[in-house]
């Protein structure tokens, strides 16, 4: 089948953004399997890791950073790449599947209004995740964030990564048990490098230098070092915007409404 | 002025002729039948119309607007339901009719909608506890809920049992009572031939004929199938003689007899002449099941009834026929209908015109 003809752009009323952005959400809170993965479970191993005495203290065979400082980032990714790699694409497939976007042409709102009130929604979604996360940092636990600035960039273009890398997933899986089969495998990829299993401080040298270049190894390092207190190198955030625009160029170009 | 002009449309996917040659207009305040098998090319047609696609020749205008140009403007106006149109599973009704009432500038009321398509009980219920034809309400709602002049439905009823379908069908008929104009995509000729005011039957990507449903009915023949079993022997030779008689066949002491409206008048005659009964008699018209197969069997039909038997049919009176739509009747110039038996053949009598008499009645 050829594409869709895309009908030129029109002004959609913030009426029907706002709508659809709310029923968006809606949907997210009926689905108990993603608040679960994606906040809940998070948040869980976060309370945890902090509850557990002595994670607050340095430990040498993680470069000097503490348990905590270590595993903050990398619960902050599990929750982004969650909604970001295997929520988004598989809601965006199953849409396109069942013709909801297809329908969505046919009314004066475009199937782009759905896309991005489903992005920011995510975007919603790991902001709260995240912040919460922080405040308990900050507040009852010992890994304050000493650099919140990088802390904001970072985070922030980590989860754009995550969002396009989903939104390349949904343009290239027909069927949204594709979508899921193909986030699932990337989930874990990408959770390895991010140092869930193995830190990255633990890690030989070949294999870091390949988790530098992945979107969860370099958002984890700038995390990691805007909660030390300092801004990562410039490599760990150009790395970060090489995904997000490849990503992002990709999904645009291949990603199909019917 | 018409509602919908298409002239001379065509499409292809690549190598593939989807839509070929499709000339039709659709008159304001009536229900539109765009008829034709699998893959004749009808979805491509509708999507055509609403701007979903952009032609590859011809034109389209809708409402005097071009589906490409004015596309935004149009949606504003035309509701439409597509093919295997869903929604997300835990989307309830009340919630899927809000939300797409924000889309429109002058959106109809949703819980007044919601009433009149009989959906008030089920208003909390998530799309995915909702039965076919309940769905299909909900869908032909999502239609309607900006308030559109035109409503273009595409296989609405397919898959449902026949209650909903029902359901359905009054559904529809009530809308154009509203004053909607009423596109309606099928291949169900039942569905046609109790709402549509018109029918246009595409086939192969061509429009082949465009007539009433009955208009259709009576080109396929006009004829009458009678159906006896006789009390004594008989020569079927005598009744094939009649002038009003087109065909007999005879099994064992069954005999189907096709002729004219006259032919049954003829038949008793003679019977009544040669003391025979009739016994088990039955009558059946030539219905639109009868026209689509003679319309669209181009593989059935024996060698000499090809393309040279094409031609331009004369239409009934009252019907201004766009001269772009071909009306070709494979065996319409000779009475003595040559592809009857062959179908016959093909389909069991009962099968046939079982369902006729249940739409009769």
């Amino acid at each position: 089948m050829t594409t869709m003809s895309l009908p030129t752009a029109i002004p959609v009323p913030g009426r029907a953004w706002r709508k659809l952005t709310l029923t968006e959400l809606k949907l997210l809170l009926r689905t108990p399997a993603a608040l679960f993965w994606g906040v809940g479970f998070p948040l869980a191993g976060w309370i945890v890791v902090g509850l557990i005495p002595g994670t607050g203290k340095p430990v040498k065979a993680l470069g000097g950073a503490s348990v905590q400082q270590t595993y903050l980032p990398i619960i902050i990714t599990f929750a982004i790449v969650m909604l970001g790699v295997q929520f988004l694409p598989t809601t965006l497939v199953s849409y396109r599947e069942r013709g909801i976007l297809r329908r969505m042409f046919t009314t004066p709102v475009t199937p782009q209004n759905l896309l991005s009130a489903q992005i920011v929604l995510i975007l919603g979604a790991q902001i709260a995740t995240t912040a919460v996360i922080a405040i308990l940092a900050t507040g009852p636990f010992s890994a304050s964030i000493r650099q919140p600035l990088a802390f904001i960039i970072a985070f922030l273009l980590m989860a754009a990564a995550a969002s396009t890398l989903g939104l390349l997933v949904a343009a290239v899986s027909f069927t949204s048990k594709a979508a899921a089969a193909a986030g699932g495998v990337l989930f874990f990829v990408l959770l390895f490098f991010s140092g869930l299993w193995l830190p990255r401080a633990e890690m030989p040298g070949p294999l870091r230098g390949v988790s530098d270049g992945t979107p969860t190894g370099a958002g984890v390092q700038a995390i990691q070092d805007a909660v030390a207190g300092h801004w990562a190198s410039g490599l760990y955030f150009s790395v970060l915007a090489a995904w997000v625009i490849v990503c992002g160029a990709l999904a645009i170009r291949l990603f199909r409404w019917e | 002025m018409p509602v919908i002009e298409v002239s001379g449309l065509h499409k292809e996917y690549g190598p593939k002729v989807a839509v070929d040659d499709v000339s039709f207009t659709v008159r304001a305040g009536e229900i539109f039948g765009i008829l034709g098998p699998n893959g004749a090319g009808k979805t491509t047609t509708v999507e055509c119309v609403v701007g979903l696609r952009k032609p590859d020749r011809g034109q389209v205008s809708v409402l005097g607007l071009d589906p490409q140009r004015d596309h935004g403007e149009l949606r504003e106006l035309v509701g439409v339901q597509l093919q295997d149109g869903q929604l997300p599973d835990k989307l309830r009704v009340k919630e899927a009719l809000d939300l797409y009432a924000s889309f429109y500038r002058r959106p109809a009321d949703s819980g007044e909608l919601i009433a009149r398509l009989g959906l008030t009980d089920r208003r909390d219920t998530p799309f995915a506890k909702l039965s076919g034809g309940q769905k299909q309400r909900l869908s032909v709602a999502l239609a309607l809920i900006g308030t559109p002049k035109v409503a273009v439905l595409d296989e609405l009823t397919t898959g449902l049992d026949p209650s909903a379908r029902r359901e359905v069908w009054g559904l529809i008929s009530e809308i154009r009572d509203t004053g909607v104009t009423v596109v309606l995509v099928t291949h169900f000729m039942e569905e046609a031939e109790r709402l549509c005011d018109r029918v246009a039957v595409i086939d192969n990507g061509r429009v082949i004929a465009t007539d009433t449903p009955s208009g259709l009915a009576s080109q396929a023949g006009g004829e009458q199938y009678i159906r006896f079993r006789a009390s004594a022997p008989l020569d079927e030779s005598l009744l094939a003689g009649l002038p009003e008689v087109s065909d007999v066949r005879r099994d064992g002491a069954q005999f189907t007899v096709t002729g004219n409206d006259e032919a049954l008048q003829a038949v008793i005659t003679v019977l009544i002449r040669l003391g025979v009964i009739a016994q088990h008699l039955r009558v059946d018209q030539a219905n639109l099941d009868d026209a689509f197969i003679a319309l669209t069997s181009h593989d059935q039909q024996p060698s000499g009834e090809g393309d040279n038997s094409k031609k331009q049919a004369s239409q009934p009176g009252g019907h201004d026929q766009p001269p772009a739509a071909p009306l070709s009747l494979p065996g319409d110039n000779s009475k003595k209908r040559a592809s009857r038996p062959d179908e016959e053949r093909s389909q069991p009598d009962e099968e046939r015109n079982q369902p006729n008499e249940v739409r009769k009645g």
